[in-house]
């Protein structure tokens, strides 16, 4: 059973921010939340890094864990979705996670939160596959189209990758292989444990 | 006036009637999701779109 997974190539990334921009247009995210969000280490001083983050979809995910409604679940290939008509807003996952994946639109007035909002690895929700209600609440499903989440198809320099985890981490070792160096596979350990 | 005895007789039998009520309702079984479900996340689903998937993160992410 394949097992999806994200991967970020520290090496490669150029901190352009076209992961972000296609996570945004293509669900019509709200103003306001960043489902993917590109980190920038150790700025402007040698040995400058960027990652982009989002949502790592846990093998044992601590959102899932401390959500109050349990609207938490995993798909058989390990994609971390959720109910949003479940979900009261409550922000123990977005403590819980430890990418800070977890978003809240803004409703009203005092800071208020809606229902929390995350990366869905493409992949929709809990609602009819393709149908208006899944577009609004959680965005495109790319991977039952067979894709893969764009904010990767269209990392320019392929720093972004996703997808069963024995593939993209055979591409990243024969990139290592190549140009020499330790791998870094940033968040692996705190995503996936053991189970890498 | 009713008889103290009937009276503690009809306490009881509506305690245990009332009780008896509470049997086998579960009323909260944690860590289990309560959504709605998901045809999409069953393992059929993930099979039948795995290969696909597959070719094309090879197609996707690998160095031309």
């Amino acid at each position: 059973m394949a097992r999806m997974k994200f991967l970020c190539d520290a090496e490669r990334c150029i901190e352009c921010q076209a992961c972000v921009t296609a996570c945004k247009n293509e669900h019509e995210v709200p103003w306001g939340v960043n489902r993917r969000r590109v980190i920038v280490m150790n700025d402007g001083r040698p040995g400058e890094k960027s990652i982009s983050v989002a949502c790592m979809h846990c093998t044992d995910a601590p959102c899932a864990a401390v959500c109050p409604v349990d609207c938490f679940y995993t798909t058989a290939d390990g994609i971390v979705l959720h109910d949003k008509d479940l979900c009261i807003g409550c922000g123990y996952c977005f403590y819980a996670c430890p990418f800070g994946a977890p978003q809240y639109p803004q409703q009203t007035a005092f800071g208020v939160r809606g229902k929390m909002d995350k990366c869905t690895f493409c992949a929709g929700g809990p609602e009819p596959v393709h149908s208006q209600e899944e577009l609004t609440k959680y965005g495109t499903n790319r991977v039952e189209e067979g894709k893969l989440p764009l904010c990767a198809e269209m990392c320019a320099t392929k720093a972004l990758i996703a997808g069963d985890g024995n593939v993209i981490a055979d591409i990243y070792r024969k990139r290592v292989m190549t140009r020499g160096g330790r791998p870094q596979t940033w968040g692996w350990q705190a995503a996936y444990g053991d189970d890498i | 006036m009713m008889p103290k005895k009937i009276a503690l007789s009809a306490i009881a039998a509506l305690s245990l009637g009332l009780l008896a009520g509470c049997g086998d309702v579960t009323l909260y079984e944690p860590g289990v999701y309560k959504g709605s479900g998901d045809e999409t996340a069953s393992e059929e689903a993930a099979e039948r779109r795995a290969d696909a998937l597959r070719d094309r993160a090879q197609a996707a992410h690998t160095d031309r």
